[in-house]
């Protein structure tokens, strides 16, 4: 017999809470660790930050309605967790309200479907930096420099680093567009 | 092509931080009307993120490289600027693991450590999968090669280590053994003459006089065939067993005598607590008997078959086995006995073969250390020297940087610690190919934690680390340093408690204090007294353990220096503890305080 009562989880090894929510972790982090990060500046204070709301989630995780979007859940708990940040440490940089922190997690949540084509096409296009844009690049984000510092590594201005950060973007978010508009005319 | 051009500027100036108030109240006007807009700011989050996440995985392969290379160690913290967080889930089944929190059920894996398992191995999944598994076959295993491989001691099949030879003769039929040499599960020691100390992996201590004939049979148990021994046994190795022909003797938290005589007559004498004794009855059909025999109290047997019976203690027929056992203790000091586990003094009891190679160094009873978890080097090539007159005409053991440690045996200690150690670097600290630190202490001892334990997970306990910053974009030459290591939380490592004091130069003797307060989430280092601030302390860390003195748990870095003395204390001393213990070192080496700190 099918039953068609609504899914919950039991104790059975496949669908025990530890195993949904690892499930549901695993679907979402990107989604959170991507709301963090934007708006944490510091790459160990965001990654902190995951953490905390890792281990919120998995406190809270029997509360959690299952008739709930869980990401929508997480990333309201990762919302007070950013504006607890806020809160308790000096601010290095101009931070969205609280009202436009709920609104960006909402567009999140309608793009969370688009994370894992879209990052197999950012690979794809990251291999087409090269040269002295993939070295800015590369120090941005591997190092976590601030412009200031990409600048005098590369003697170039701070205007000069933030420009050609930002064209890299561009390009590389044009060319995640045409990579799924191509995989889509397939 | 965008439709947003100009707003996308302002994305990005945001996401590097460099956005200002017109324009961020621009930004976020558009993302409140606009629902198209929203989703666009949500990718570009998106794109930031999954950058990021990107060079992680090839920034991994890059240090994969380096290992291969033949760099000395991992660099873990190199990772740490890395972000985290790739979204692949772990093609493999996890196991269970332990959040870097305290919690009511330790016991219990709990929802947020399954969950924190899945976290981190998530995060770059794929090289960590490829590191682990080069880590596993290329970790440099040959000091390791006679310890036990896992901490699951049903697992194990080394049940002992051999911490002390007082004039041994050996019996020309049996196995010679070396100090520091580890025994394993049936071992036999047959000494003619001399006596030699054997602390079992549980923590009891037996000491045997030859001629003797002695089995180590496992972790919990040993065998006197003949001759006499005396055991100490600490608490957490309750119901550690000899057996002997005729009686068995189950320990109850004791320090005990058995002589094992001719004809089967067999003595029992208890110093201290009780011992339950069974003796197998010749008729099959019959129970054993047990009977308790407490401190002060002597019982005799013999293989006759007679009822065992009370005999007047003697103690002083184990007196010389007694002694061995208590040749490193030590008068009362003006200093904390209180929650003291370990205390190494050079200039008290160290062991050295004929070229001065420190062979072991053994632990002083004093205050509350009962259990005497010496620490011993049973290759000749990794012994470090005792040298007379190191630190201001008081004896050191001396590590030469290049091979030299020792190793306790199993000792436990707390969530909270507090260690001192009145120590000095060498000249050769500078050597100019240095690029990784040594450490000067490390709790994690073999068997250490497997290989992926590092790269996958948070480690619950943390490792307690004195020494210098191990990673090459850290080090610096004589810098100290104390943290607890408690693993990777995605790419970054976890450092609890870390505290750097400064470069303290070779030739220059110095009281190093470390203070772990996990339950009030504080940890502190200062030298000569000297703070050097102080870190949160979020990782527990309570373990029993070997500690290594002298080199890391499992890569080749070592300290370069001189050590006179070593306290570890199970508890975070209070402020006038630390002072006064500090104060004792102080005076007994002659080294000047720097009061300026307090």
């Amino acid at each position: 017999m099918v039953s068609d009562a609504p899914h919950e989880p039991d104790d059975s090894p496949q669908d025990s809470p530890v195993r949904e929510l690892a499930r549901l972790w695993v679907q979402s982090q990107s989604v959170i660790s991507a709301y963090i990060t934007a708006n944490v500046l510091d790459v160990q204070h965001a990654e902190d930050l995951v953490q905390e709301v890792a281990q919120v989630v998995a406190e809270k995780f029997d509360t959690f309605d299952r008739n709930r979007s869980f990401v929508s859940w997480a990333l309201g708990i990762a919302r007070n967790r950013v504006l607890k940040y806020y809160r308790s440490r000096a601010r290095d940089r101009l931070v969205l309200s609280e009202t436009a922190l709920t609104k960006l997690e909402q567009a999140l949540e309608n793009v969370e479907h688009e994370v894992e084509d879209r990052r197999a096409a950012l690979k794809i296009c990251l291999e087409r930096i090269q040269g002295r844009r993939r070295e800015v690049l590369e120090m941005r984000y591997t190092q976590n420099a601030k412009v200031a510092d990409i600048a005098h590594r590369f003697g170039m201005s701070s205007d000069g680093v933030f420009v050609m950060l930002h064209r890299i973007r561009t390009v590389l978010y044009g060319c995640i567009h045409r990579q799924l508009a191509k995989e889509g005319a397939r | 092509m965008s439709d947003y051009p100009q707003l996308d500027h302002l994305l990005s100036r945001y996401l590097d931080g460099t956005v200002n108030a017109d324009e961020l109240a621009q930004l976020e006007s558009h993302l409140l009307a606009d629902e198209k807009f929203a989703e666009h700011f949500s990718r570009w989050c998106l794109l930031h993120q999954q950058i990021s996440e990107l060079f992680t995985e090839r920034a991994l392969h890059e240090i994969m490289d380096q290992f291969v290379n033949g760099t000395p160690g991992l660099p873990k913290k190199a990772l740490s600027h890395l972000a985290s967080n790739s979204h692949k889930p772990p093609d493999t089944p996890t196991t269970f693991a332990f959040t870097g929190h305290r919690s009511a059920d330790q016991g219990q894996p709990s929802v947020g450590s399954f969950f924190r398992r899945w976290l981190v191995l998530g995060a770059a999944a794929a090289a960590m999968v490829v590191i682990t598994a080069w880590l596993i076959q290329h970790r440099p295993n040959s000091w390791l090669n006679d310890v036990p491989t896992s901490r699951d001691s049903a697992n194990s099949n080394v049940v002992a280590t051999l911490t002390q030879v007082v004039d041994g003769v050996w019996d020309p039929h049996a196995t010679a053994f070396h100090p520091g040499q580890l025994l394993s599960q049936g071992n036999r020691i047959a000494l003619q003459s001399g006596m030699v100390k054997v602390t079992f992996e549980c923590g009891a201590e037996v000491v045997l006089q030859g001629p003797c004939d002695f089995v180590a049979e496992s972790q919990m148990i040993g065998y006197l065939k003949s001759g006499k021994i005396t055991a100490n046994v600490p608490h957490r190795a309750f119901s550690f067993a000899i057996r002997s022909p005729e009686v068995d003797f189950v320990d109850l938290g004791t320090a005990f005598g058995v002589n094992v005589g001719s004809n089967g007559h067999t003595e029992l004498h208890v110093f201290e607590g009780e011992v339950l004794c069974s003796q197998p009855k010749k008729e099959a059909a019959e129970h054993n008997e047990v009977i308790h025999v407490t401190a002060d109290k002597a019982v005799e047997f013999n293989a006759l078959g007679t009822e065992p019976a009370d005999i007047a203690l003697d103690k002083q027929q184990f007196a010389r086995l007694i002694s061995v056992r208590h040749a490193a203790e030590a008068p009362p000091k003006q200093l904390v006995s209180s929650r003291l586990a370990l205390w190494l003094a050079a200039d008290v009891a160290v062991m050295a073969d004929a070229k001065q190679r420190v062979v072991a160094w053994p632990d002083i009873l004093y205050g509350d250390n009962r259990a005497a978890e010496d620490a011993t080097q049973n290759n000749e090539h990794a012994r470090p020297t005792l040298v007379p007159q190191a630190i201001n005409g008081h004896p050191a053991v001396r590590f030469n940087g290049q091979s030299d440690f020792m190793v306790t045996t199993p000792l436990e200690t707390t969530d909270d610690q507090t260690v001192l150690m009145v120590c000095q670097f060498s000249s050769t600290a500078f050597d100019k190919n240095r690029r990784w630190g040594g450490q000067i202490l490390n709790y994690d001892g073999p068997p250490g934690r497997e290989a992926n334990g590092y790269l996958s997970n948070t480690l619950n306990p943390g490792v307690l680390q004195i020494g210098e910053p191990l990673l090459a974009e850290e080090f610096k030459s004589t810098l100290l340093t104390g943290q607890v290591f408690a693993g990777f939380v995605g790419s970054a490592t976890v450092e609890s408690g870390r505290v750097d004091a400064k470069p303290v130069g070779a030739d220059s003797p110095v009281i190093v204090s470390y203070r772990y307060d996990y339950t009030h989430g504080r940890a502190s280092l200062a030298i000569n007294g000297h703070p050097y601030g102080e870190a949160r302390a979020f990782a527990p860390q309570g373990i029993t353990s070997r500690k290594i003195i002298g080199r890391h748990a499992w890569k080749e870095l070592f300290f370069h220096g001189d050590l006179a003395e070593l306290l570890i204390y199970n508890k975070a001393l209070s402020s006038s503890e630390l002072a006064d213990t500090t104060v004792y070192l102080a005076d007994k080496y002659s080294i000047p305080l720097d009061s300026s700190g307090k």
